[in-house]
């Protein structure tokens, strides 16, 4: 983001884009108002994939629209203060339990698949592990400052979580109502197995509004995981580097001097932690305390109906489709037989355990 | 008049001050940050927000 030196030059960088997501957000309500059976958050996502794919957005509104993770974590933020607190607490060490051991089979499961069937035997195993087991882009990218990704590694690899994020975007709805799947089964599971945040949200709401906490809520204890994921990484990639070295050197040489002992620090884990889980946790606890009226949880209801809309219209703008054919083929194979496996198994799974 | 001049002077440089660290905030941080000033308006007075 540029970084303005006044309020008045910040407001010209930053309005116009912004102006556009408010006005495909209007744009997006009106038209699911008008054709009942469409749902908004989809629209808008598709408004954003024609302006992004047909009209090209223009340079003068790129820092606006790339806003949209800001009104999309400030979405979340707000979503703290409606939840079932109780139905979570019930609940809660159930997907708990589920999102670890999902996570980490898909972290295990998209390894050894890329390795061992598919040959691909460098970083982007890893990147692909971690985009498809916790946050899509956002751990594509916090794992690769771990491991020294190489730029078309990351490029790849976000391609192919782009990829899966569109069609699981059309899939997901489509399979929770044949299926009718219940609001939390359909939440869960959608926050458990699909990728980024974004779309997980998306799908969930487009179910219903339970359905929407519970996919958000869980696609959170997923993503919190990512400091330690990309912690872990970065420990065994220095790790496996210091083997190296001290492979090829003399047996006498002193590696000490690298600066590199593959130790995890709370900083690290900090530093990536997703923070507005904080702000989602904090106004949880105050709405649980009963300090909002009725009428004020109506209003931020609202307020963040309309952030997601925002926030999915510049969502929409990232499906570029001249990036996600940059995606190679193997990648494609290795996260779509991972995703398909871990698609089916978490849902028999939460079928069974959530009824 | 010159006391005006200093308060106009002090106010700028801590707004450009604000408005720089702000640029330096974590998305994640501004996320919280908007969602509980929208809170503490809707909260704050009582503003009732359309859905």
């Amino acid at each position: 983001m540029p970084e303005g030196g006044s309020i008045r030059g910040r407001l010209r960088t930053f309005l116009p884009g912004v102006g556009i997501l408010v006005f495909g957000a209007i744009g997006a309500r009106a038209i699911a108002t008008k054709l009942p059976g469409v749902n908004e958050l989809l629209v808008a996502i598709l408004g954003g994939v024609l302006l992004a794919n047909v009209v090209d957005i223009p340079k003068w509104a790129t820092p606006g629209i790339r806003t949209h993770k800001v009104w999309l974590g400030t979405g979340i933020v707000l979503m703290g203060a409606s939840l079932a607190f109780d139905a979570i607490v019930e609940s809660g060490p159930i997907v708990l339990l589920l999102v670890c051991c999902v996570t980490g089979f898909t972290l295990l499961y998209v390894e050894a698949l890329s390795r061992n069937v598919f040959g691909i035997t460098d970083q982007l195993a890893s990147l692909l592990a971690a985009g498809a087991s916790i946050c899509g882009v956002s751990a594509v990218v916090a794992v690769a400052g771990s491991i020294d990704a190489r730029e078309e590694q990351i490029a790849y690899a976000a391609a192919t979580v782009l990829l899966f994020d569109a069609v699981t975007l059309v899939v997901y709805p489509a399979i929770g109502g044949a299926l009718d799947l219940s609001a939390r089964v359909f939440g869960v599971w959608a926050g458990v197995s699909m990728f980024s945040t974004g779309p997980v949200v998306a799908v969930g709401f487009a179910h219903s509004e339970a359905a929407g906490q519970w996919a958000t809520i869980t696609k959170l204890a997923r993503n919190t995981l990512i400091g330690i994921v990309a912690a872990g990484y970065a420990a065994y990639y220095a790790r496996n580097r210091l083997n190296t070295e001290s492979a090829s050197a003399d047996d006498s040489a002193d590696n000490t001097g690298t600066g590199e002992s593959g130790d995890i620090s709370l900083r690290e884990l900090w530093d990536r932690f997703p923070k507005f889980v904080v702000g989602f946790l904090l106004l949880a606890l105050v709405s649980s305390a009963g300090l909002f009226s009725l009428g004020d949880l109506r209003s931020i209801e609202n307020a963040y109906g309309w952030l997601f809309l925002l926030a999915f219209v510049g969502l929409g703008t990232d499906l570029e489709l001249r990036k996600l054919k940059c995606a190679g083929v193997r990648p494609v194979f290795v996260v779509f037989v991972a995703f398909a496996t871990v698609s089916v198994l978490s849902l028999l799974l939460l079928r069974a355990v959530l009824g | 008049m010159s006391n005006d001049r200093h308060v106009v002077a002090a106010r700028r440089r801590v707004t450009a001050k604000v408005v720089r660290r702000w640029a330096q905030l974590d998305t994640d941080w501004k996320s919280v940050a908007w969602g509980l000033a929208i809170v503490g308006f809707v909260v704050g007075f009582d503003v009732s927000i359309p859905g």
